[in-house]
């Protein structure tokens, strides 16, 4: 009997969020605003010639604004990692799930999603009339409007992202002829179903199921970390009563269980009820229950951030030692990495030695090493070199004194001999390769090499 | 296909797949179907007290098994999986490969055919050519010439100019096309032993300006006059025509010590290079020969 059957895996609920107005929604939404402000103009700023940041993955060249990253520059981006995720941690650690509730990207698209939902099926009660109404011409159209907008916007977006990729101008260009590369073509449709998916149906359930953030950002906390929280002190016991009676004489805390703190919670959680893993720190609680509290006319902050601390009346410290320490590795790591790509040497070499004779004797005197210098220019503009050798004595390049040019962003293989007097010695010696930009002396390469001796 | 000797084992294995891909399609359409009432287990107890509830698969999951089954199935149509049978496609890595030169010979076809036409004086002076020619000058020749051309031992240096058979581009081109099998003899025994060769050695030192002791020089240049002039002409210049080295200009290929040059008179030595026009073609040996030309500064 199909119809016995238990559910065994439970259902999603779709929530319903109703709308918010107030302090922590006008900060969701400034950092909305900045954010895909941010995302969908980037690619269209244009930079020294180039877009002003293109991942140019075929040519393994990436721009940012005026660096240039070469593949040889990966270490940065395990910095700017590092650097991430020890923000995260202080930010955690100071303010709970700041990352998660303003700025992840999929808040930011979900609550965009959610505010086309409400200009075209209305409020939170509109919207679950119209789910429960059976299918109508009014209801068809409202929801195919709404689903068009979406997979617009999730395809502009798809648009955007692939832009990082490849010049976001010939892309445009390219699109009402379907003049595109078919992985480009791929990625804007994958990135469209992703979009529309996750910011239109799955929604809270990747914080909730997916996130592994989410699940890890609760061990930063502390007793001292600001966490959105409902004061049970005063608000318990709960119980609606008219505006002009006096709770305490009804013996009721400032709680009216008007449960429009759940309302206008994006995961559908009831955070009277403590704090718990499904909270993405959003405040759309403190906004809601503020209104209610002025309408009541009783003080603000039924519903707000404070500390695990605070609320059992032990001083909040701010400056704790693990708040100290993440300060203090993230300072030093950012500087770390500012100065080094601040003083980054824009030319690069290897030095390959030929391996079929590790030398030439020449006469009784002399011997020849061979090695193929690989110069990569890695400025944005066109170079001389010398090439010079030093640390062997008597030992000297042949054919030098040219000038090298190497275009900008190129790799030239050089092949250069070094014919050096034995005078004694015998065995591998070291060496160095000087290479220098004849116009910018301070780029210059110091390269080790060894000096094969018979 | 021609990896088996009997037509067994391909059809064992188009029989084995085909099985498989039944059974499983079964096995998920007979999950798919049972419907057990809440809480009902498997019957199976370990441990004393650990049972298993017999619920069906979640559908997302069974859904995927269909979507695995399907994509089996459409792969062991296309390509080749079925034992013998090549596929609805008919791919194959030959297939692929051929495919790929063709598209390689679309993309630079033209400019190849260019460089099989032209002159390789000409070819010299292009500078677009030049790069592709020292990229394949270190992948086929870098390997015994060296990455700075300039040789090792028993191998000729190209940018000293000094030429075995020749500095014309022709001669250069057809070097490098057909090879060249550069013969000394041994000639110990012609020369009467040990004592003549040496004798020869020192009259041969004297060619290039090195000193050698003058009774022996006497004694190696009658027997040079008798033997060695045929390919090494009567002056020691040497013979392009033949590879008869050039004994004058004190550039060795195979060294100018008394011991090596005792070696190579007495025992003989071969040399070959090795032809390269079936490996490369007319225009990537035509670049190469444009490229020995350039190295040289002819």
């Amino acid at each position: 009997m199909a119809d016995l059957q238990q559910e065994l895996y439970e259902k999603r609920q779709k929530i319903y969020p109703r709308e918010v107005h107030g302090t922590f929604a006008f900060l969701r939404w400034s950092g909305i605003a900045g954010l895909l402000g941010l995302y969908f103009l980037i690619p269209w700023i244009p930079w020294d010639g180039h877009q002003s940041v293109l991942f140019d993955l075929p040519a393994r060249k990436f721009y940012v604004f005026s660096l240039i990253f070469w593949p040889q520059d990966f270490i940065f981006l395990t910095a700017l990692l590092v650097i991430l995720g020890l923000a995260l941690f202080l930010f955690t650690a100071l303010a709970g799930r700041l990352w998660c509730g303003y700025s992840c990207p999929q808040t930011v698209w979900t609550e965009v999603f959610l505010w086309v939902e409400r200009r075209i099926e209305g409020t939170r009660s509109q919207q679950m009339k119209l789910d429960k109404a059976p299918m109508s011409a009014r209801k068809a159209g409202l929801k195919i409007v709404k689903h068009l907008i979406w997979v617009s916007i999730s395809f502009w977006t798809a648009i955007t992202f692939v832009g990082y990729f490849t010049p976001v101008r010939e892309l445009v260009i390219g699109l009402p002829d379907f003049d595109l590369n078919p992985w480009a073509v791929f990625w804007i449709l994958f990135f469209t179903g992703m979009t529309y998916m996750n910011a239109g149906w799955i929604r809270e359930q990747v914080c909730l199921y997916m996130c592994p953030y989410a699940r890890f950002q609760s061990a930063m906390f502390d007793k001292d970390t600001l966490v959105i929280s409902y004061d049970p002190e005063r608000g318990e016991p709960r119980g609606s009563r008219r505006r002009q009676e006096d709770p305490r004489k009804l013996g009721l805390g400032d709680c009216i269980d008007c449960e429009m703190c759940v309302q206008v919670c994006p995961t559908g959680i009831d955070i009277r009820k403590g704090l718990q893993y499904e909270c993405i720190g959003c405040a759309a609680c403190i906004d809601a229950c503020d209104d209610i509290m002025a309408k009541m006319q009783y003080p603000k902050g039924l519903i707000r951030y404070t500390t695990e601390n605070s609320l059992n009346q032990v001083r909040t410290k701010v400056f704790r030692p693990r708040v100290i320490i993440y300060s203090l590795v993230l300072g030093a790591l950012i500087a770390a990495t500012f100065y080094t790509i601040a003083t980054r040497t824009l030319l690069d070499v290897d030095v390959i030695r030929d391996r079929n004779v590790l030398f030439r004797q020449v006469d009784q005197e002399h011997v020849d090493n061979v090695y193929t210098l690989r110069i990569l220019n890695k400025d944005n503009q066109e170079h001389g070199y010398t090439i010079e050798v030093a640390g062997l004595k008597d030992a000297n390049l042949l054919g030098n004194g040219s000038v090298l040019s190497v275009p900008s962003g190129a790799v030239v293989d050089v092949p250069v001999t070094v014919r050096a007097r034995v005078a004694g010695a015998s065995g591998s010696q070291e060496m160095e390769f000087i290479i220098q930009a004849t116009d910018e002396p301070d780029v210059e390469i110091r390269e080790k090499a060894r000096f094969i001796l018979p | 296909m021609a990896d088996f000797t009997s037509s067994f084992w391909s059809i064992f294995i188009a029989v084995v797949t085909i099985a498989s891909l039944i059974g499983t399609g079964w096995l998920a359409l007979a999950n798919m179907a049972k419907s057990t009432s809440a809480g009902e287990t498997t019957g199976h107890v370990w441990d004393e007290d650990l049972i298993e509830y017999d619920n069906p698969l979640p559908r997302w999951w069974l859904y995927m098994f269909f979507i695995t089954l399907a994509f089996g199935t459409t792969y062991v149509i296309l390509y080749p999986g079925l034992g013998s049978f090549q596929g609805a496609l008919n791919w194959s890595q030959i297939s692929q490969y051929e495919q790929e030169m063709a598209n390689a010979q679309e993309r630079y076809g033209d400019l190849f055919d260019r460089y099989a036409q032209a002159d390789v004086k000409e070819l010299a002076k292009d500078e677009a050519a030049m790069k592709s020619a020292a990229r394949l000058f270190s992948q086929s020749c870098a390997l015994c010439h060296g990455s700075d051309a300039r040789g090792a031992p028993g191998i000729p240096n190209l940018v000293d100019n000094d030429w075995i058979y020749g500095d014309a581009p022709g001669k250069i081109l057809a070097t490098i096309q057909n090879g060249r099998t550069g013969i000394m003899p041994g000639w110990e025994a012609v020369l009467g032993g040990p004592e003549g060769v040496r004798d020869v050695v020192e009259y041969v030192l004297t060619l290039s300006g090195q000193s050698g002791d003058s009774e022996r020089v006497a004694k190696g240049e009658a027997l040079y006059r008798t033997v060695c002039v045929a390919c090494h002409n009567l002056d020691g210049t040497g013979n392009q025509a033949l590879g008869g080295m050039n004994l004058t200009d004190d550039i060795w290929v195979h060294g100018n010590s008394v011991e090596q040059l005792t070696t190579v008179i007495g025992q003989g030595v071969q040399n070959q290079m090795p032809a390269h026009l079936e490996l490369l073609g007319e225009a990537k040996t035509r670049l190469l020969a444009a490229y020995v030309v350039k190295l040289s500064g002819n």
